[in-house]
């Protein structure tokens, strides 16, 4: 009896750890043979592996899963079928000669059978009872490493929806990034990136990590991601942004706490303006070699609230490398984070790699991983003042007369003068309409890359509508033609008025 | 006398002071407008740099050539710095229209200054620039390219006060008061700071003529 007990202790213990239903069939089977049969084959219903389960049908008060699939045979060469169609439909065990078949049920499903067979029979009552407490405890165990899946899938998909799949290509900067989960999927992170583009080709880079972990994490990521975006599309300076995003993060409730960097990269400046919240400094791969962690404010995490986010500029020069990450990437257990910050320079101050091999090389080296890792990674690579010209003109009745002697003059000197005709067109429609509510001079800059940018910034807040002129609108067709005629158009608006662009290619 | 517009912009620099060199490195178009005025000029010329602010690089660059400098500018802290960066050269606080600054200069540089005065001042300033250089003296001007009429424009920090005009109507401006413009020069540039943004330079280097 004892001995009985001391091997159900164990057995349950094998089966009942597995968080895969293969994993548990197999577990069953081995604690089966040889002990208490020469032969087991283990059959679970298919929906258990595809995620996809149906209601089963009702057979006698049980629902029955269907359809099956044989997962494991031992030995292999033995593939046992007595028994199974019987035990399935009526949930009772099936006693034959040499032969038992016991159904695999768990809160009034069926989800299975495990076919046994043995040369001198099941008399043995004590056995059988053994044999029942096994396939009850693997019917348990593989339902819940099914639920555990599907909760678990639920909770990625969740998470991987919220981030971004590519990020934008912009002119000036090339961009590369790696998102990991975390390999335990109850440790399912809140880490996010993003890459947002901002009026004048500048580009607003974002890390995050908001604080625990699970579903609710994941939830409150998406939120803050987009409240992040909807800021930066305002094109408010950096540390006011992490002042807006903590206060709405305060307000959401006390949950939303998280870690946030938020830099600005301007390729023309070739400036860099970062604010922290927090969050892990930056390193910067210089150009000439040098590799450094950016001295950036520390900051208090966003939904902490009550001190100012204190912005930082600094000079880039073209080439060089900037790279953003999560603690994931960097956390060595029992050791400080700044020690694995360190670390994480010495690797990178090795050798400089393609931007997608650094990254890869980076992610390979991690140890063992338990939280999710976000990297994201920048070639700063400017615009050439030669490339952007830009003018302030005060709003008049011969403003639109004056753009279009300028848009002349340049294009030409850029050697695009198959592009004058158009552009001056569209330019028209957009100053045209500025001068005629602006009340400080209007901007007009000209960004060329591997497009023509035109873009027209003015004091008045009201964004133009597209929408189709009736015969006797004196307005209203300028955007028509700007939609029809340019690859790609859009208006932002900014802490000061609007910016309303438009884009040609350049073949 | 300087005006109150002078006054307000000579606090405004004296507060920027050095932070201007920092935010506008590499005056490119400003060394190469020097240069075609060193190719031109005898030895020992006197040249009057009208605005000079920190005397860099243009006032440094004339007199390294050996030439006779004059610098002014209404900011106090400017002509500090010009005195600490230019040693060799002769500075003075004060305003186009001071009485003392001389004539007959053989070469008068005003690069970015006139952005500063009133634009109904723009033509008087240029035909007092005029009258002090000598007959075939050579006058090199520089502005922003932009369409403004007396704007105030926020910049490193600072409000100025600023005028400014298209290529065309500045060379046409820069003619009637006498000048022949040999060449024109667009240069587009970018300020290393994020308080000031890109702008199109206009180089205009030119010649009083003889007689």
């Amino acid at each position: 009896m004892k001995a009985a007990l001391e091997y159900l202790g164990e057995a349950t213990a094998r089966i009942g750890t597995r968080l895969d239903p293969a994993e548990t069939a197999r577990a069953l089977a081995g604690a089966l043979v040889p002990r208490l049969a020469d032969a087991a084959t283990v059959y679970l219903s298919e929906g258990l592996f595809t995620g996809h389960r149906d209601d089963g049908h009702r057979v006698e008060g049980h629902r029955v899963e269907g359809p099956l699939r044989q997962v494991v045979c031992l030995p292999s060469v033995t593939v046992l079928t007595d028994g199974l169609e019987e035990a399935m439909g009526s949930g009772e065990s099936v006693l034959g000669k040499t032969d038992l078949a016991v159904p695999l049920q768990v809160r009034g499903r069926i989800l299975g059978a495990v076919l046994l067979r043995r040369e001198q029979g099941f008399d043995d009552e004590i056995e059988l009872m053994l044999v029942a407490q096994l396939a009850a405890q693997a019917a348990l165990a593989a339902d819940n490493a099914h639920r555990y899946r599907v909760s678990a899938a639920a909770a990625d998909t969740l998470q991987r929806s919220m981030l971004p799949t590519r990020l934008p290509r912009l002119a000036g900067i090339d961009l590369h990034h790696r998102y990991l989960p975390a390999s335990d999927h109850a440790r399912i992170g809140g880490d996010w990136f993003d890459a947002i583009p901002l009026p004048s080709s500048r580009i607003a880079l974002v890390v995050g990590d908001v604080m625990g972990h699970g579903m609710s994490s994941a939830a409150i990521m998406g939120q803050l991601r987009t409240a992040v975006q909807t800021l930066a599309a305002l094109d408010l300076p950096p540390g006011q942004v992490l002042r807006q995003l903590d206060g709405l993060a305060q307000g959401m409730g006390e949950a939303y706490l998280a870690t946030c960097l938020y830099v600005v990269y301007d390729p023309v400046a070739r400036r860099l303006t970062f604010a922290n919240a927090g969050h892990l400094p930056p390193v910067l791969m210089r150009a000439d070699g040098t590799t450094e962690l950016l001295a950036v404010p520390e900051g208090v995490p966003i939904g902490v609230g009550g001190v100012a986010f204190e912005p930082v500029e600094m000079a880039v020069a073209d080439g060089d490398r900037l790279v953003l990450c999560t603690d994931g990437l960097v956390e060595v257990r029992g050791s400080d984070i700044m020690t694995g910050m360190e670390g994480l320079r010495t690797e990178l101050a090795r050798r400089r790699l393609s931007l997608d091999a650094q990254c890869e090389e980076l992610i390979r080296a991690l140890p063992d991983r338990q939280d999710d890792v976000a990297l994201l990674m920048a070639d700063l690579q400017g615009i050439p003042a030669s490339h952007v010209a830009r003018w302030m003109l005060q709003p008049r009745r011969q403003t639109p007369a004056k753009v279009r002697r300028l848009i002349r003059s340049t294009l030409r000197s850029w050697g695009l003068a198959d592009h004058i005709d158009t552009t001056e067109l569209l330019a028209t429609e957009l100053v045209t309409n500025s001068v005629r509510y602006a009340t400080r001079p209007v901007e007009l800059r000209l960004v060329r890359t591997d497009a023509l940018l035109v873009e027209v910034t003015d004091d008045d807040f009201a964004l133009p509508v597209l929408r189709s002129a009736a015969d006797d609108d004196e307005g209203g067709r300028g955007l028509q033609l700007v939609s029809r005629l340019a690859r790609r158009w859009g208006a932002t608006r900014t802490t000061t008025g609007k910016v309303v662009w438009f884009e040609q290619p350049l073949v | 006398m300087t005006s109150e517009r002078g006054l307000r912009h000579a606090a405004a620099f004296d507060s920027i002071g050095a932070r201007y060199d920092e935010a506008f490195p590499h005056k490119d178009g400003q060394l190469a407008a020097g240069e075609w005025l060193l190719e031109r000029l005898t030895p020992g010329s006197r040249v009057l740099d009208a605005g000079c602010g920190t005397g860099l690089p243009t006032a440094a660059q004339i007199t390294a050539a050996g030439h006779h400098l004059t610098g002014v500018d209404v900011s106090a802290r400017m002509i500090e710095l010009a005195r600490e960066n230019v040693p060799g050269a002769e500075f003075r606080q004060a305003d186009l229209s001071a009485a003392g600054l001389g004539d007959g200069y053989d070469a008068i540089v005003a690069f970015f200054v006139l952005l500063m005065i009133p634009l109904d001042g723009i033509p008087e300033a240029l035909r007092l620039l005029h009258d002090r250089l000598r007959p075939g003296g050579l006058f090199c001007l520089s502005m922003v390219e932009a369409d403004l009429e007396d704007v105030p424009i926020a910049f490193l920090g600072q409000e100025l006060i600023v005028s400014a005009y298209l290529r065309e109507e500045l060379q046409e401006l820069v003619e009637a008061a006498g000048f022949v413009v040999e060449e024109l020069n667009v240069i587009s540039y970018a300020p290393q700071t994020t308080k000031a943004v890109p702008e199109v330079q206009l180089f205009l280097n030119c010649r009083r003529p003889q007689g």
